[in-house]
């Protein structure tokens, strides 16, 4: 029986998971990292990803999380990230559509296109990208 | 003497007026709680953002970032958060006061607003405002201030501007906001208002041990741009905040004078009424009596004729 610990997931515009949890996995900028209980103080930081959370044994959540970061203290663990959902909250509209209009610009670049922007494309093409990839894993997961 | 229709008029104008403070008043007072929500949830995301920045600063050495350090340049970008609309007391008012004050003295490059009160305060000034974002103010949107913090972000990071300043009006209570400004680049980390009591150190753990991954440096290199967007999203929901509970008090003002104003329009309507029944009495009685009186006179004629 894995130790639970207590997690919360917020976003500045809400708290998006708050209880007790044995398992909570996230994509950071080092790549992707699993904590459990009684893990080393740490901070670190989110890139777009998938949030996995095992709120106890046998149950598994998936959503998706955005740029932010995350906080293992000894009392807790935090996550912080802009934005946080639920498979069910995912539009998937709205993610295509911005996976198209990502990649229109990063096909074609405008005139004065720099490196930065371009990064951007990239950071919106991976964030429609991994909403719709958790969206549609959900979908099959109910069928 | 205003005559009866003219205060009948009256009255119901003012009942009407009063019909639409009344409902705004109950529309801002719900939209200032869903407001006073969300700076809870922020507050709790923004320190916690500050207070791992703090602590990678405090105990990792000297780490230099182009958002920390201090450029020796003049040029300041300005936000500035106002209202979508107008009836709202004081609020729109004191914080672009304010903003105007600060920005006498120094050379503003560029200036963003947020709300249109603020675009057109600064339009009628003959200041075309470098970029207006419009609808943010009434409904606060993450990914619009990610956008915007972009843009302003890779203005610094070009060196068109050596400081960035956000001047937004703080919700204290119900009762109370404060226009203020803020330093939002370079960061200066002592200078945010903490709300909570300063100097409870957390000493449960030792913060020296804490592992960094993949490196501080990198930690701090995304974390300080997600600082400073849950800064200025939570400033935006500040003032979103404020200005409702400033629209809440007007309107309940307004709604307060509007029936002093009925009753005191309703007493004048009764004794115009009743000086008018007045005066129709008195006419009556007058023409009666002197319909009477030449009646007499008449009859006294005539009988006068019968003598002779």
């Amino acid at each position: 029986m894995p130790k639970p610990f207590p997690l919360m997931v917020l976003t500045p515009e809400r708290e998006f998971y708050s209880g007790s949890a044995v398992y909570v996995g996230v994509n950071t900028i080092a790549g992707s990292i699993g904590v459990l209980a009684d893990h080393v103080p740490m901070v670190s930081a989110l890139d777009v990803g998938t949030l996995v959370i095992e709120p106890d044994e046998g149950t598994r959540r998936t959503a998706f999380h955005s740029e932010g970061f995350i906080e293992v203290r000894p009392d807790g663990v935090y996550i912080l990230a802009q934005a946080c959902e639920w498979p069910e909250e995912i539009d998937e509209k709205r993610a295509l559509e911005a996976e198209e209009r990502a990649k229109e610009r990063i096909s074609h670049p405008d005139e004065e296109l720099n490196l930065t922007t371009m990064a951007h494309s990239k950071v919106a093409l991976m964030r429609a990208m991994t909403r719709r990839r958790i969206k549609s894993m959900s979908t099959t997961d109910t069928k | 003497m205003p005559n009866m229709s003219d205060i009948r008029f009256h009255i119901k104008s003012v009942k009407q007026t009063r019909q639409i403070t009344n409902a705004m008043h109950m529309v801002s007072a719900a939209r200032m709680r869903r407001a006073l929500d969300g700076i809870q949830k922020n507050r709790a995301y923004f320190y916690r953002a500050l207070d791992i920045i703090v602590d990678i600063r405090c105990h990792t050495g000297d780490i230099s970032h182009p958002y920390i350090t201090h450029r020796s340049g003049k040029k300041v970008a300005y936000i500035v958060v106002a209202g979508e609309k107008g009836l709202s007391g004081s609020y729109n008012h004191a914080v672009l006061a304010l903003a105007d004050r600060l920005m006498e003295n120094q050379e503003v490059v560029a200036l963003y607003t947020i709300g249109s009160v603020a675009s057109f305060h600064y339009i009628r000034q003959g200041k075309q405002p470098d970029r207006h974002f419009e609808r943010l103010a009434e409904k606060p949107k993450l990914d619009q201030v990610r956008r915007m913090m972009t843009i302003l972000t890779e203005q610094y990071d070009r060196g068109e501007i050596d400081e960035l300043r956000i001047v937004y009006t703080r919700f204290i209570n119900t009762l109370s906001r404060e226009p203020m400004e803020q330093k939002l680049l370079p960061v200066e980390l002592n200078d945010f208002k903490r709300q909570q009591v300063a100097g409870i150190v957390d000493d449960s753990y030792d913060r020296t041990q804490i592992l960094y991954d993949p490196s501080p440096t990198q930690v701090l290199d995304a974390l300080i741009p997600q600082m400073l967007i849950g800064y200025v999203y939570g400033a935006i929901v500040h003032a979103y905040a404020s200005e409702n509970c400033s629209r809440m008090a007007a309107m309940e003002n307004a709604t307060r004078s509007a029936d002093k104003m009925i009753d005191k329009l309703t007493q004048q309507y009764h004794s115009v009424r009743q000086l008018t029944i007045t005066n129709e009495l008195a006419d009556i009685i007058g023409a009666a009596n002197a319909s009477n009186a030449a009646q007499a006179a008449q009859s006294a004629y005539h009988s006068e004729d019968h003598k002779r």
